[in-house]
C-alpha cells in the first residue's frame, strides 16, 4: 500500500521531478517508458521510434511549432511507404477490381496523402480569408458534403480504372482525417489561432491517434504544452505513470479474456446472435455473460489505447486530459460518456453539440439541450462510425454500404435518447445520490444499459437490425 | 468592478462543480474545464446562465471552451461581450 501510494504520488515528489531534469533521469525515464510500451505494442522498433519522437520533441522547445509538422508528416509518410498503413490495403482493395496494374498501392497512398495535405493546406488559407463563406461558417457540413460526394463518385459506379483508384484512395486518406481537418479549419475563426505548421503537425499527431483527434486541435495544444522545464518534467512523470497504469490493464484484459473466453467458453455478442438465428440459442445466463464479457473488453480496449495515446503525448511534454477516467465510477449517462471516450465526446460536443445548442430552440431550454445532446450523441456519433468505416464501401457497395448500417444507427439513436432524458433530468434538479446504495444503482443501470447496447452497436455488420431485435426479445422472454 | 464580478460569478461556477461532485475550493485562476472538473454539460449550463444574466449573444461569438477555462476567463469574457453588465 505504501508502494502504491509513492507510485501515485510520483509527480509531486521533488527528488522524482528534479532527476527527470538531468540527463541521466531522461535517459533513465525513456528506457523504462520503451520497454513498458514494447509490453503492449511487442514491437521494439515501433517503441524506440514513436519514444524517440516525443522526447525529442520535448527537449526541442525553440521549434515545436516545425518539429511537430515534420515529425506528424515523416511518420505519416513512413507508415504508408512501410506498407503499415490501412490505407494501402484499402487502395489495393479498389486495385484488384478494377484490375489496375503499374503502380503499387502505397505508390498511389502516398500521392493522395500528400494531395490531401496540400488541399488541407490550402482549405485552410480559404477559410481565413473568407471568414464569411458558408466553408467558414459551417465547415463540418461542407466537410461530410465532400466526403458523400467522394462515397458516391467511387462507389456509385459512376467511376472505372485508374480514376475510380485514385478517387478511392482520397476518399479512404479524406475520411482518416476528417476530423483532425474539422477541427483546424474551426480554429480559423479563433483569435488566438495558431499557424498553419501547427494545423497540419496536428493532422494525425505523432503521438497517436486513430480516426479520432486524441488531444483535439490546435485550440487545446495551445493550452496544453508544459511551458517549463519543472512542468515538462512533471507531464513527463505523469505521461510515465498512465503508461504503468495501460500496461496494468493490458495484463489485466488478458487475465479476464483467458477467463471468459478460456474457463467460462463465453463467445461474443455476433457468435451468440448467430447462434440463436441458427435456433440453437445458448442459455440466457451465458448470453447475458457475453453482454457484459463484451461491454467489459471494449472499456479495457479503450481505456489501454487511450493511455498509450496519451502517455506518449505527456512523455512528449504535451498536458493532455485522459480519455478514459475511471468509468466505473460513472453516475449519470453522460458522466459515462464523459468518463470512458473523453475525445469521443469532446469531438461530439465541439462538432455537433455546441454548435447545434448555440443556434437552435434558445427559448426553450429543454429542447434546446436534448436536440443539441441527440445531435452528439445520435447523429455525430452516426456519422463518425460511418465514416470511419467508409473502406467496407469497396467490398458492399452503396446500397449495401447503407442499409448494413441500420443496426449501428439504431444503437446511436437509442444511445442518444437515454443521454438525452438522463441531461433533461439534471437540468430538472436530479443529482445522482452520493450513497453506496445510490452508486451501486447507478453502476448496474449504466453498465447493465450499455452492456445491452451490445446487442446494436457492434461494428461487424453480420446481422440485421431485425435480427438483433428478435435476438433482444429472446434473451427477455419476450414472445414474438 | 472586475473582482465583483468575479464573486458573483463563483456561486454559480460552485453550483455547476457540485453538480458533478466536486466540492474542492478553486481559485479564479485554476482551470475548470481542460482539467477536467467541468464537463461540456455544465459549460452549456454556463453559457446559459451567461446568456440569461449578462445578455450575451453567443451566435455573434467565435465559441471554444477554453474562453471560459477559469473564473478569471469567464469575467473577462462577460465584461467583453454582455451588454448589460456594469462595467
Amino acid at each position: 500500500m505504501h508502494l502504491l501510494e509513492q507510485f501515485s504520488s510520483l509527480d509531486k515528489n521533488e527528488k522524482v521531478i528534479s532527476a527527470i531534469q538531468g540527463w541521466r533521469g531522461r535517459a533513465a525515464l525513456f528506457v523504462l517508458c520503451v520497454l513498458l510500451f514494447s509490453v503492449e505494442s511487442a514491437d521494439l522498433f515501433k517503441a524506440v521510434l514513436l519514444l524517440g519522437l516525443a522526447f525529442s520533441f520535448a527537449y526541442i522547445p525553440r521549434h515545436q511549432d516545425l518539429v511537430l509538422l515534420v515529425f506528424t508528416q515523416a511518420l505519416g509518410v513512413y507508415r504508408i511507404v512501410n506498407s503499415s498503413n490501412y490505407f494501402n490495403n484499402d487502395v489495393g482493395k479498389v486495385m484488384a477490381q478494377e484490375h489496375a496494374v503499374g503502380l503499387a498501392a502505397w505508390e498511389i497512398s502516398l500521392f493522395t496523402y500528400v494531395v490531401y495535405i496540400l488541399l488541407a493546406w490550402l482549405a485552410l488559407v480559404y477559410v481565413r480569408r473568407n471568414p464569411q463563406s458558408f466553408a467558414a461558417r459551417q465547415p463540418v457540413w461542407v466537410l461530410l458534403g465532400l466526403a458523400l460526394a467522394l462515397l458516391i463518385a467511387s462507389s456509385g459506379g459512376l467511376l472505372h480504372g485508374m480514376a475510380r483508384v485514385l478517387v478511392w484512395s482520397f476518399l479512404v486518406t479524406y475520411c482518416a482525417y476528417i476530423w483532425f481537418l474539422a477541427y483546424a479549419l474551426l480554429d480559423q475563426g479563433a483569435k488566438a489561432r495558431s499557424p498553419d505548421i501547427v494545423q497540419l503537425g496536428m493532422l494525425h499527431p505523432f503521438w497517436g491517434s486513430t480516426t479520432l483527434p486524441y488531444g483535439k486541435g490546435a485550440a487545446l495544444l495551445r493550452k496544453a504544452r508544459a511551458n517549463s522545464a519543472q512542468a515538462l518534467a512533471v507531464t513527463q512523470i505523469k505521461g510515465f505513470k498512465l503508461l504503468v497504469w495501460a500496461i496494468c490493464l493490458y495484463g489485466l484484459d488478458a487475465l479476464l479474456s483467458y477467463f471468459f473466453e478460456t474457463v467460462l467458453q463465453v463467445r461474443s455478442v455476433e457468435s451468440e446472435i448467430s447462434t440463436y438465428l441458427a435456433h440453437e440459442p445458448s442459455t440466457r445466463p451465458r448470453l447475458i455473460l457475453s453482454l457484459i464479457w463484451s461491454q467489459l473488453d471494449f472499456a479495457l480496449w479503450f481505456g489501454l489505447w487511450g493511455h498509450m495515446v496519451i502517455a506518449t503525448a505527456r512523455l512528449a511534454g504535451i498536458r493532455l486530459p485522459r480519455s478514459t477516467w475511471r468509468p466505473l465510477e460513472a453516475r449519470t449517462m453522460m458522466d459515462y460518456f464523459n468518463r470512458i471516450l473523453y475525445y469521443f465526446k469532446e469531438l461530439m460536443v465541439d462538432l455537433f453539440f455546441t454548435p447545434s445548442f448555440l443556434r437552435y430552440f434558445k427559448k426553450h431550454p429543454r429542447l434546446r439541450m436534448f436536440f443539441a445532446t441527440f445531435m452528439a450523441a445520435g447523429v455525430g456519433n452516426m456519422i463518425y462510425h460511418f465514416l470511419r468505416d467508409i473502406d467496407l464501401a469497396a467490398e458492399m457497395g452503396l446500397v449495401e454500404l447503407f442499409s448494413s448500417f441500420s443496426s449501428y444507427a439504431f444503437y446511436s439513436v437509442v444511445l442518444a435518447c437515454a443521454i438525452g432524458i438522463s441531461q433533461l433530468r439534471i437540468s430538472a434538479g436530479f443529482r445522482p445520490s452520493d450513497t453506496v446504495p445510490g452508486r451501486i444503482k447507478a453502476f448496474v443501470l449504466i453498465w447493465g444499459f450499455v452492456s445491452l447496447l451490445q446487442i446494436f452497436g457492434d461494428e461487424t455488420r453480420s446481422h440485421t437490425l431485425a435480427e438483433r431485435l428478435q435476438f433482444m426479445f429472446y434473451l427477455f422472454g419476450i414472445p414474438q | 468592478m472586475s473582482a465583483d464580478l468575479h464573486q458573483r460569478l463563483r456561486p454559480y461556477v460552485q453550483e455547476l462543480l457540485a453538480q458533478n461532485m466536486d466540492f474542492q475550493e478553486f481559485s479564479d485562476a485554476d482551470s475548470l474545464f481542460l482539467s477536467g472538473r467541468i464537463d461540456s454539460f455544465s459549460l452549456m449550463q454556463l453559457v446559459m446562465h451567461l446568456e440569461e444574466n449578462y445578455r450575451i449573444d453567443f451566435s455573434t461569438v467565435h465559441f471554444e471552451a477554453p474562453l471560459l477555462d477559469t473564473v478569471a476567463d469567464i469575467a473577462g469574457f462577460v465584461l467583453e461581450h454582455s451588454r448589460s453588465v456594469a462595467m
